[in-house]
C-alpha cells in the first residue's frame, strides 16, 4: 500500500472533476457569468447611482429609491402589474389544467387539437400584438362582430382605460395557456392508472377522481405552473407595448415599460436599474409566498 | 503513426489559423474605408434611403457604406452603448426633438464648419427647418426633411356629400360644416360614415392639438422655456375642438383605434397625417384622395411638423468622419430619392429642381412645402422625451386622451399635465 499523499490525492480529485462535468460546464458558466449573473449583480449597484448612456455615472446612494416613492408613475404600473397578474393568472393556470384534461382524452383529432392549443406560444410577440389589435378592434374588429351578432357591444377593447387591460389579458391568455397546458397534460399522463381505478373500485365517481386523486397527483405540477406563470406574468411588456404602449390614460402601463421608457428612452439607467430591483423583489416576495403555500402540500 | 496523425492536425489547424490572419491582414490593407449609417425608418421610406446608400457606394468605391435601419428607439440604445467604440455608426439620422438629447451629452459633433466647407448654407433650407438644427447656439445637424401634417379627403366620399375635394379649410365653420355633410346615417340612424377621425391613443392626436395651441395664439411653454404654457386658454380651446368633434358635433367617432387604417377603407372621409402616407394612400386599391393643408380653425395656421436630420458622431478616425461628410452630402444633394419615397426634402434647391417636381406625386407633396413657414416643431430640448408626443408616457400626450375619452374636462387635464410638466421641467 503506498503511503497516503495529499498533493496527490487532491490532484487526482481535481483532475477527475476537470476531467468530466466541470469541464463539459464551464463554456455555460462562463457565458452565464458573464452575461447573466454578473449583469444582474451589476444591477444592484447600478441602482445606486445617477447613470447616464456616457460617462461613469456619480453615487448618489438610496436617492433613486426615494425618488420611486414619490413617482406617481411607477405605483400606476406596480398597480397594472398586479392587476394584470390578478386577472391572467388564475384564467392560464386552471384554464390550461381543465384544457389539459380535456385534451387527454381520447378524443378524434387529438393530436391536432393539441397542436392548436400549443401553436400560439411559439409565435412572436410582435406578430401577437399585431394579430390581436386587428381582432379587438372596436369597430370592425372580428371579436366584437360576433358579440354583436349575440347583441353585445361594442367594446373597446383597446381604446377605453377600463377594458384596454382585458383586451391584453385575452390575447395573452390566447398566446401562452399552450404552455401551461402541455406542463399539465405531462403531469397527467404521469397519474398511475392503477391509482385511478382503484378509486374507481373504492367507488369514486368522475369527479371525486379528479378532485382526491388527480388533483392531489399534480400537485408538483401545479406548483411549477403557479409559479412559473407568477413570474412570467410580473414581468409583462411585449404584447402591452405593441397593442396599446401603456395606454390609453396609462391604464396598461407595466412595470417593465416603465424601466425600458425610462433606461433605453429617458437614458435615465440607475433610475431605471431601481425599478428592475423594485420589480426583483416583488417577484421574490410572490414566488417565496407561492413557495411557502404550496411546497408543504408537495411534499 | 498515432503520434504522427496528431502533429499533422496540429500542423494543419496552426497553418490555417496563420493563413486565415495573413488574408484578412492583406484584404484591410486593400480594402476601402468602411462607415456606418444608421438610421430609423422601417416604412417605405427606407428604400429610398437605400437607393441613394446604393448609388454612393457605386460612384465611390472608395468607401464601403453600410446602412442599418431599425426602430428608433432601438438604434438610440444601439448608439448609447457602442458610443466611443469602433462599432458605433459614423453618421447618424434622428429627428431634430432628439438632437438636445445626444448633443447635451457631448456625443454629436457641432456641424458648422462642415456645412461652411461643403455650401450647406442656411439660405438653401427654409428658417424653421434649419433653427431646428441648433441646441444652446451650436448647429448639430444639417436637415434632411420636414414633414408637416396636411389633410387627406377621400375624393369618393366627397363627392357623394357634394363637397368639391379640392376645397381647403380655411375656417372652423367650413370644417365642421364639411365634416357634418361627410357624416353618413344608414336607415336606422347608425352612423356608418364619419367625418373624421382622432386616435383615442394615437400620438398624432397631441400633434393636431399642438397644431391648434398654436393657431389660437398659444404656445407649449413659456418665452424662456422654463415653465409649461399650454394650460392657457388656447391649449383649452384647442382641445375643447378635438373633444367637441367628438361628443358634440359627432363628426368622429368615440375611442377611435386606427385613423389610418379607417380612412383607407372608408370609414372616415378626412385623415390628419404626414407626407410620409401620400405612397400608402396610392396602394390602397379604389382609394382616390386629395391633400389639403391643415385645416385653420383659428386665428393664425399653424401646423405640427418633424424633421430628420443627419449628425455626425463624435469621432478619432478622420478618414471614416471624412467618408461619413462625404456620404451626408451626397444624401442632402441625392434627397430627390428621399422624396420620392413620401419624405419632403429639406434642400431648396433640391425641391425647385426639375427631377423633383417632375416626381408623380408632386400634386400632393406641393401642399406640405407650402406650409413650410407655419410648422412648429416640439420644445428642442432634452426634456421634450419626457413630454413630447413621441414618448406614449407622456402627461401631456395621456391628459389629451383623458379629454378624448370623456374621461377629464380639458382645462382640468391640461392643468394636471402642466404640473408634472413643471415638475420635469425643474
Amino acid at each position: 500500500m503506498r503511503p497516503f499523499n495529499r498533493e496527490q490525492a487532491f490532484r487526482r480529485v481535481l483532475l477527475r472533476a476537470l476531467d468530466s462535468s466541470l469541464l463539459f460546464l464551464a463554456p455555460y458558466f462562463v457565458i452565464f457569468l458573464l452575461f447573466k449573473l454578473g449583469p444582474i449583480i451589476a444591477n444592484f449597484l447600478v441602482s445606486a447611482y445617477r447613470l447616464d448612456i456616457v460617462g461613469g455615472g456619480e453615487f448618489i446612494g438610496l436617492k433613486n429609491y426615494h425618488h420611486l416613492l414619490t413617482d406617481r408613475l411607477f405605483w400606476v404600473a406596480l398597480r397594472n402589474t398586479l392587476y394584470y397578474l390578478v386577472l391572467v393568472g388564475p384564467v392560464v393556470i386552471i384554464g390550461g389544467f381543465l384544457l389539459a384534461l380535456l385534451l387527454n382524452q381520447p378524443l378524434r383529432g387529438r393530436a391536432f387539437a393539441r397542436a392548436a392549443v400549443f401553436m400560439p406560444y411559439v409565435i412572436m410577440v410582435t406578430v401577437v400584438g399585431a394579430l390581436w389589435r386587428w381582432i379587438l378592434e372596436s369597430r370592425f374588429g372580428i371579436l366584437n362582430y360576433y358579440l354583436g351578432l349575440l347583441g353585445i357591444g361594442p367594446v373597446y377593447w383597446l381604446t377605453s382605460s377600463s377594458t384596454a387591460m382585458i383586451g391584453i389579458v385575452i390575447a395573452t391568455v390566447w398566446w401562452t395557456i399552450g404552455y401551461n397546458t402541455v406542463i399539465y397534460l405531462a403531469g397527467l399522463q404521469d397519474v398511475p392508472r392503477e391509482l385511478i381505478e382503484a378509486a374507481e373500485i373504492d367507488g369514486a365517481g368522475p369527479l371525486r377522481c379528479l378532485t382526491q386523486v388527480i388533483v392531489p397527483f399534480l400537485r408538483p405540477t401545479t406548483f411549477f405552473v403557479v409559479l412559473t406563470t407568477v413570474i412570467y406574468s410580473l414581468q409583462v411588456f411585449g404584447q402591452v407595448y405593441t397593442m396599446t404602449g401603456g395606454g390609453p390614460r396609462y391604464s396598461t402601463l407595466t412595470l417593465v415599460q416603465h424601466l425600458y421608457v425610462t433606461g433605453f428612452r429617458l437614458f435615465n439607467l440607475g433610475y431605471s436599474a431601481t425599478i428592475s430591483v423594485v420589480l426583483f423583489i416583488v417577484i421574490l416576495v410572490m414566488s417565496a409566498g407561492v413557495f411557502g403555500f404550496l411546497r408543504q402540500n408537495v411534499e | 503513426m498515432r503520434h504522427f496523425g496528431r502533429i499533422a492536425v496540429h500542423i494543419i489547424i496552426v497553418g490555417v489559423i496563420i493563413g486565415t490572419l495573413l488574408c484578412a491582414g492583406l484584404v484591410s490593407a486593400a480594402s476601402p474605408t468602411a462607415i456606418k449609417f444608421w438610421g430609423g425608418w422601417t416604412g417605405p421610406d427606407r428604400f429610398g434611403m437605400e437607393k441613394i446608400v446604393t448609388n454612393f457606394i457605386k460612384e465611390n468605391p472608395d468607401i464601403r457604406v453600410q446602412f442599418f435601419t431599425a426602430p428608433w428607439t432601438e438604434v438610440f440604445t444601439k448608439f448609447g452603448t457602442t458610443f466611443g467604440t469602433s462599432a458605433g455608426p459614423d453618421l447618424l439620422a434622428m429627428h431634430v426633438a432628439d438632437i438636445s438629447q445626444f448633443a447635451s451629452r457631448g456625443m454629436l459633433l457641432p456641424v458648422e464648419d462642415i456645412a461652411a466647407q461643403n455650401k450647406i448654407q442656411a439660405s438653401d433650407f427654409p428658417p424653421s427647418v434649419w433653427q431646428g438644427q441648433f441646441y444652446k447656439g451650436r448647429q448639430y445637424g444639417i436637415p434632411l426633411d420636414y414633414h408637416p401634417m396636411a389633410i387627406y379627403k377621400n375624393v369618393d366620399l366627397f363627392k357623394k356629400a357634394g363637397l368639391d375635394p379640392n376645397i381647403t379649410f380655411d375656417s372652423k365653420e367650413e370644417f365642421i360644416n364639411a365634416l357634418k355633410k361627410l357624416t353618413v346615417k344608414d336607415s336606422s340612424g347608425k352612423i356608418v360614415q364619419y367625418g373624421i377621425a382622432i386616435g383615442s391613443n394615437h400620438p398624432h392626436t397631441m400633434r393636431y392639438w399642438y397644431s391648434l395651441l398654436f393657431q389660437a395664439g398659444g404656445s407649449f411653454l413659456n418665452e424662456s422655456g422654463t415653465k409649461a404654457a399650454f394650460n392657457s386658454e388656447a391649449g383649452v380651446k384647442a382641445l375643447q375642438f378635438l373633444h367637441d368633434l367628438i361628443y358634440t358635433y359627432k363628426v368622429a367617432p368615440t375611442h377611435e383605434s386606427d385613423i389610418d387604417k379607417d380612412f383607407l377603407t372608408g370609414r372616415v372621409a378626412t385623415l390628419i397625417e404626414g407626407p410620409w402616407w401620400v405612397p400608402g394612400i396610392k396602394e390602397q386599391k379604389g382609394l382616390q384622395a386629395t391633400v389639403a393643408p391643415f385645416p385653420k380653425i383659428f386665428e393664425k395656421p399653424a401646423v405640427w411638423a418633424g424633421s430628420h436630420t443627419l449628425t455626425l458622431p463624435k469621432q478619432a478616425n478622420k478618414k471614416k468622419l471624412d467618408a461619413a461628410i462625404k456620404l451626408l452630402n451626397y444624401i442632402i444633394a441625392h434627397s430627390v430619392d428621399w422624396g420620392a419615397a413620401g419624405q419632403i426634402p429639406a434642400s431648396k434647391s433640391v425641391i425647385a429642381s426639375e427631377a423633383y417636381k417632375n416626381l408623380v406625386d408632386y400634386k400632393y407633396y406641393k401642399t406640405f412645402i407650402d406650409q413650410a413657414d407655419t410648422i412648429r416643431y416640439e420644445p428642442l430640448m432634452v426634456q421634450n422625451a419626457s413630454f413630447g408626443s413621441d414618448n406614449q408616457m407622456s402627461p401631456v400626450l395621456n391628459a389629451i386622451f383623458a379629454v378624448i375619452l370623456n374621461e377629464k374636462t380639458p382645462k382640468e387635464a391640461l392643468d394636471e399635465a402642466a404640473e408634472e410638466v413643471n415638475a420635469i421641467l425643474e
